[in-house]
């Protein structure tokens, strides 16, 4: 038998045609790639450094596809495909090695175990894994999946290439005998069936002959048309997972106001690099559509949609604004809740590019829906953006032990209210809670009271990056002076603003939520909970937890007030919104509304009290929760504080 | 056509009860300065026909500095030039400013189109612009709320009960705006926010005219609220309402 090998090219004596179709394919792929890359070469460069968060991102989200396993089925069967055609891929390289080179590497215990039954057990787990796609697309039709000509063809013909290369390989093994052909197990088995066919040798010939080609023409217009359709992500998904930003793009770009030709995007030129390779990295799987709340409500916007709109516009109408590919409607309904990115398997950033389409709108075109401009005003004009507000910045305090911070003085915890806080009636309850909470654990608290201005984070969210910079400055200004050792605050768009959006504008403080600063205040006894037992759900605030990453400490703080916590259907990084993010507290809004369809999900779990740390999200699931029928919605100080005040009292 | 807008800046509308303290005086305390709203309505306006009729339109304040927000404002939208007549800031006899007004117009060149809100939001007295209409002889329309170049003229239509009428305008006119759907304020381009920022704004001396009105007294009025809830079943609550609303009625609110 000699050392175990293979013919290449057996029965095919005319191969070397292969190479006419092989340059077309080459010409082919080169124009498609080049035909994208001439847009991508237009976008903003932005720089990559350090490498290091990008690398270990392109690790676990490429190499190990950690987000697309998080959908078992669908997403391990991806892996093994990907897994199947990397393999798939080495094999054909060897026998290239061999055939064109004739390197002696397809023999011996490589051929028997690698290029025999490796590869056998790659093209079998490729055909179940495409199996289950086709399956999933079109016998349980999930509506986020896409159900044209192309994602027919690619998974079908995928499935035929794979197919008839055991075909090939079973029609070989049972025309010459293969000696080593059982390590080829899925073909042995083929062959075997020949046999009981009694399949004749000039037949079997015949039919490998005629196929050996089909298969070549099939795999290399599938390979020409990568860089023509969604394919394409094979390459493009791990570029885009790569230039993805390392903090998850939570941080909008500080837009240089001065200098920029253009405030905003418009036109494809001002979308950065990595935007735009986003847009050729998208597989159309739908995660995004599935996670949004503005489209599970109905509004015109799909993030998915949105990608691909802007996909076909750069292609075809690379030149033209970008307003003709994206309606205001779509623009303005966003959130920015973030959870399109979360849920994106190719880490594609959907909000950077909304907020800089919404740049454009607002800043250069004076464009913005009502209700969201009364209150961009507001911040313009009384520091502010509620509207008809009966209180000033202290009036929530009155009767409180605490004062104002005065120039001069040092300040140890400085409370950071929030124009929610001092303003809203509801949320105003919050801050006296907390105020008592910190105020029993002996904190020196001050507050900014008329020296606090809004942070700047609705207009920033709008899309009015001026008044934006202007409210940071200001307050940057402003904290600097007072020199907090810590600063607290019950508002997650604050907190976001304060600790991370904040450090481009020079700012550098210690701040904390209260949820973080009250459950370490209870982990070291500086505060004592009676024991609760309330049944209590808890809603992630998109700014605290997705933003943020605080999860686990407004969650602890509710089991250390006694609270038997349960989670609703989405929570943690999986979040929904309640529908009050990207300006949307301050619109009036269409149904069905996103907090009735999150006050479904909270009400569901038969909780008592649905918690939350934020008094956006308080007071659109307080809405929410009653229109359901729900009961008591209360923000994670007043439901410590509820089992606090006692151990208060009693200690005098 | 060659605009003079007229607008002004005043105490925040939306202050919360008690921020304004009246003790004799106004004191605005932290209380911000804003472009007055139907000063909004009417630069709205200016921008409208200036645009129309291919020129440009030139925003005039009276006050002190704090009114160089409402110029600005005027300016971001896009106002040629800007101009405040500088007197201290406070009460104003109507007659007193109509004449400062026409003054400054006078200085300013005159033009074929005067455009006033339809009143001043802080003290809410609505005839500045007739006066002034008066003092230069020409005719008035208050309470536009829309206009349109018709050829070398000015079409204007206002709301009346059920309806609509428009007036037909060749030659220099007077109007105030008032609010309405084509009157509403545009939001300034941030470019020319940034640009309006920069730009100078003339300080006009203030013609002598004498005082005929002077401010004697100035108080707030006392509002107490008395509130309630009124609790039950349906029909116990609307039982209550109703008693509560006929008592209203016969007492007046009193007890």
């Amino acid at each position: 038998m000699g050392i175990p090998h293979r013919v290449v090219y057996w029965n095919v004596p005319d191969h070397a045609w292969m190479y006419l179709p092989f340059a077309i394919l080459c010409i082919v792929f080169a124009y498609g790639v080049w035909r994208r890359w001439r847009v991508w070469a237009t976008g903003r460069r932005m720089p990559l450094r350090p490498w290091g968060p990008r690398l270990r991102r392109l690790l676990s989200h490429a190499g190990l596809q950690s987000r697309v396993v998080r959908r078992p089925l669908q997403g391990y069967a991806h892996l093994a495909l990907a897994v199947a055609f990397v393999l798939l891929f080495i094999g054909t390289v060897v026998v290239a090695l061999k055939a064109d080179f004739g390197l002696p590497v397809m023999q011996g215990a490589f051929y028997l175990w690698f290029e025999s039954a490796t590869l056998d057990a790659a093209g079998l787990a490729g055909i179940i894994a495409l199996a289950i796609f086709l399956v999933r697309r079109y016998a349980l039709r999930p509506s986020a999946l896409g159900r044209e000509l192309p994602d027919f063809l690619v998974p079908f013909t995928l499935l035929i290439i794979l197919i008839t290369g055991f075909l090939l390989q079973s029609l070989r093994i049972y025309a010459t005998h293969d000696p080593w052909g059982a390590y080829s197990f899925v073909s042995y088995g083929l062959s075997a069936l020949y046999a009981a066919w009694h399949l004749s040798t000039p037949a079997a010939l015949i039919i490998h002959r005629s196929l050996w080609w089909f298969h070549l023409l099939l795999a290399f217009s599938f390979l020409g048309a990568i860089p023509y359709s969604k394919l394409f992500h094979l390459f493009m998904a791990p570029v885009a997972i790569l230039l993805s930003d390392p903090d998850g793009a939570t941080k909008l770009e500080k837009l240089d106001l001065e200098h920029s030709e253009r405030l905003g995007a418009n036109m494809l030129t001002d979308f950065t690099v990595k935007d735009l390779i986003d847009l050729d990295a998208c597989t159309e799987c739908g995660r995004c559509e599935e996670a949004c709340p503005a489209f599970a409500s109905g509004k015109p916007l799909s993030p998915k949609r949105l990608i691909l709109d802007l996909r076909e516009h750069a292609h075809e109408r690379p030149l033209e604004p970008l307003t003709a590919a994206i309606k205001d409607e779509t623009l303005f309904a966003c959130t920015t809740c973030r959870a399109c990115m979360e849920a994106c398997p190719v880490d594609i950033e959907h909000v950077p590019k909304i907020v800089g389409m919404r740049r454009f709108r607002v800043m250069e075109e004076g464009e913005m829906p009502t209700g969201l401009a009364e209150a961009v005003q507001g911040i313009e004009e009384r520091g502010h953006p509620f509207r008809g507000a009966q209180a000033s910045r202290t009036t929530w305090m009155e009767g409180l032990p605490i004062r104002e911070w005065q120039p001069g003085e040092p300040c140890e915890t400085l409370l950071w209210v929030g124009c929610a806080g001092a303003f809203d009636p509801r949320a105003q309850k919050v801050a006296r809670a907390l105020t008592q909470l910190l105020l029993a654990m002996g904190e020196d608290l001050k507050v900014l009271g008329r020296r606090e201005s809004c942070t700047g984070d609705p207009a920033r969210r709008a899309g009015q990056e001026y008044l934006y910079q202007m409210q940071a400055e200001e307050n940057v200004k402003t904290l600097k002076d007072v020199a907090p050792r810590r600063i607290v605050t019950m508002c997650p768009h604050c907190l976001h603003q304060l600790r991370d959006e904040y450090r481009d504008f020079g700012a550098d403080f210690e701040v904390v939520h209260h949820s973080e600063y009250l459950q370490a205040a209870l982990v070291t006894g500086r505060i004592k909970a009676a024991a609760g037992g309330r049944r209590i759900t808890y809603h992630d605030p998109c700014y605290l937890g997705r933003y943020e990453g605080v999860f686990a400490a407004p969650r602890e703080v509710l089991k250390a007030a006694g609270g038997d916590v349960v989670e609703m259907a989405h929570h943690g990084p999986d979040s929904f919104c309640c529908g009050a993010g990207g300006g949307w507290a301050f619109r009036e809004e269409g149904v069905p509304r996103v907090n009735r369809l999150r006050a479904k999900e909270a009400v569901a779990t038969g909780a008592e009290v649905v918690a939350t740390g934020c008094p956006f999200c308080l007071s659109m699931m307080t809405d929410g929760v009653k229109a359901e029928g729900g009961g008591e919605v209360e923000d994670i100080a007043e439901i410590l504080w509820t089992q606090v005040a006692p151990e208060v009292t009693a200690r005098g | 056509m060659r605009i003079l807008c007229f607008v002004k800046a005043i105490l925040d509308p939306e202050a919360p009860p008690g921020a304004i303290r009246f003790p004799g005086k106004v004191e605005s305390g932290d209380v911000s300065t804003v472009l007055g709203p139907f000063e909004g309505n009417a630069l709205e306006l200016a921008l409208q026909i200036s645009e129309a009729s291919a020129g440009s339109f030139t925003a005039v304040a009276m006050g002190d500095g704090a009114q160089d927000v409402a110029l600005r404002k005027a300016l971001a939208l896009g106002a040629g030039r800007a101009a405040r007549i500088d007197v201290a800031t406070g009460f104003v006899d109507p007659l007193g400013a109509a004449r400062r007004l026409e003054a400054a117009a006078k200085e300013l060149g005159g033009a074929d189109v005067y455009i006033f809100g339809r009143q001043a939001g802080d003290w809410d007295m609505g005839v500045t612009a007739g006066l002034f209409a008066g003092l230069l002889d020409l005719p008035f329309v208050p309470l536009v709320q829309q206009a349109e170049v018709a050829g070398e003229g000015l079409r204007l239509r206002r709301e009346i009960p059920g309806g609509y009428e428009e007036s037909l305008r060749t030659g220099p006119i007077v109007l105030s705006v008032t609010n309405g759907p084509r009157t509403l304020m545009r939001l300034p381009k941030v470019k020319d926010v940034m640009l309006a920022n920069r730009k100078p704004i003339d300080v006009l001396k203030p013609a002598e005219v004498g005082e005929n009105l002077t401010l004697a007294e100035i108080a707030q009025a006392q509002v107490t609220r008395q509130s309630r809830m009124i609790t039950g079943d349906a029909a116990s609550q609307a039982a209550q309402l109703a008693a509560e609303l006929r008592r209203f009625l016969v007492t007046g609110g009193g007890n």
